[in-house]
């Protein structure tokens, strides 16, 4: 769906609690399916629910869409037509990757960082108490 | 504009087309539309904002990720962090256990203040 361009699913027309459960649906489809909302283009919902009841990107107009999904339409030039067959090939490239995989990975490297920030903080904490404790003794 | 009104008109016989800007013969090209120029230069810039922004996620989807999880350091680095707190804690212990360290005096100052010094 979001493999070559972005989207944005409008779900103003339902009502508070149908756009909950739409919401819901659209989620289910995208961890059933192995899909990634946010690569290689995001999946945005223009809805009038919190935006904490998802993970998903969410707006509540169609003005507040990022710059990406307002582009006018013209016949393309060579250069331009050359670029997007570029472009093609990228986005096949992502597709094929494991989004599961990738997730699982960051979510390792993100949680193992802050470890290391955690007891980074707490070495320097240490270092500076020795420190200040070693300048009094020498005073004495 | 005021030029045009100073000269007389038979001095400027033959540049008319010229001063005017825009030539009505058949034969001369016409003008680039600049609007529609600006336009083009708008979706090419933005297409290539589009293929810079793939190259870089396919970069680090592809191959920074992967390889981030092949070779991790993160494990080490919390290891040595670790062994570094532990050598730290050693010291300041080693140096607040001294019978004359600051620690102590502030110590005894407190609990003689509380509970009288043995001297009394």
């Amino acid at each position: 769906m979001n493999t070559s361009q972005p989207v944005a699913l409008n779900l103003k027309h339902f009502d508070l609690d149908q756009q909950r459960e739409i919401v819901g649906l659209i989620e289910n489809y995208f961890s059933t399916n192995n899909h990634s909302f946010k690569y290689p283009y995001p999946v945005y919902l223009i809805m009038d629910q919190e935006k904490t009841i998802t993970a998903m990107p969410s707006v509540r107009t169609i003005e507040e869409l990022p710059k990406f999904f307002n582009q006018k339409e013209s016949k393309m030039n060579v250069k331009e037509s050359h670029l997007i067959g570029k472009n093609k090939l990228l986005q096949q490239a992502l597709k094929n990757i494991d989004i599961e995989q990738i997730h699982e990975n960051i979510q390792n490297f993100s949680i193992m960082h802050r470890r290391v920030y955690e007891l980074e903080k707490e070495r320097l904490f240490y270092r500076s108490i020795l420190h200040r404790l070693v300048k009094v003794t020498k005073n004495e | 504009m005021n030029k045009k009104k100073l000269l007389p008109p038979e001095d400027l016989k033959g540049f008319e087309e010229f001063i005017d800007g825009q030539s009505s013969d058949d034969s001369f090209l016409p003008r680039g539309n600049s609007p529609k120029k600006y336009l083009n230069f708008e979706h090419f810039t933005f297409l290539t904002n589009d293929s810079d922004r793939l190259t870089k996620m396919k970069d680090l989807l592809m191959d920074k990720i992967p390889f981030v999880t092949k070779f991790d350091q993160g494990q080490k680095l919390i290891n040595e962090q670790l062994s570094e707190i532990r050598l730290l804690k050693k010291n300041i212990f080693g140096i607040c256990n001294r019978s004359d360290s600051g620690y102590r005096r502030s110590m005894s100052e407190i609990f003689d203040l509380f509970f009288g010094s043995p001297k009394d």
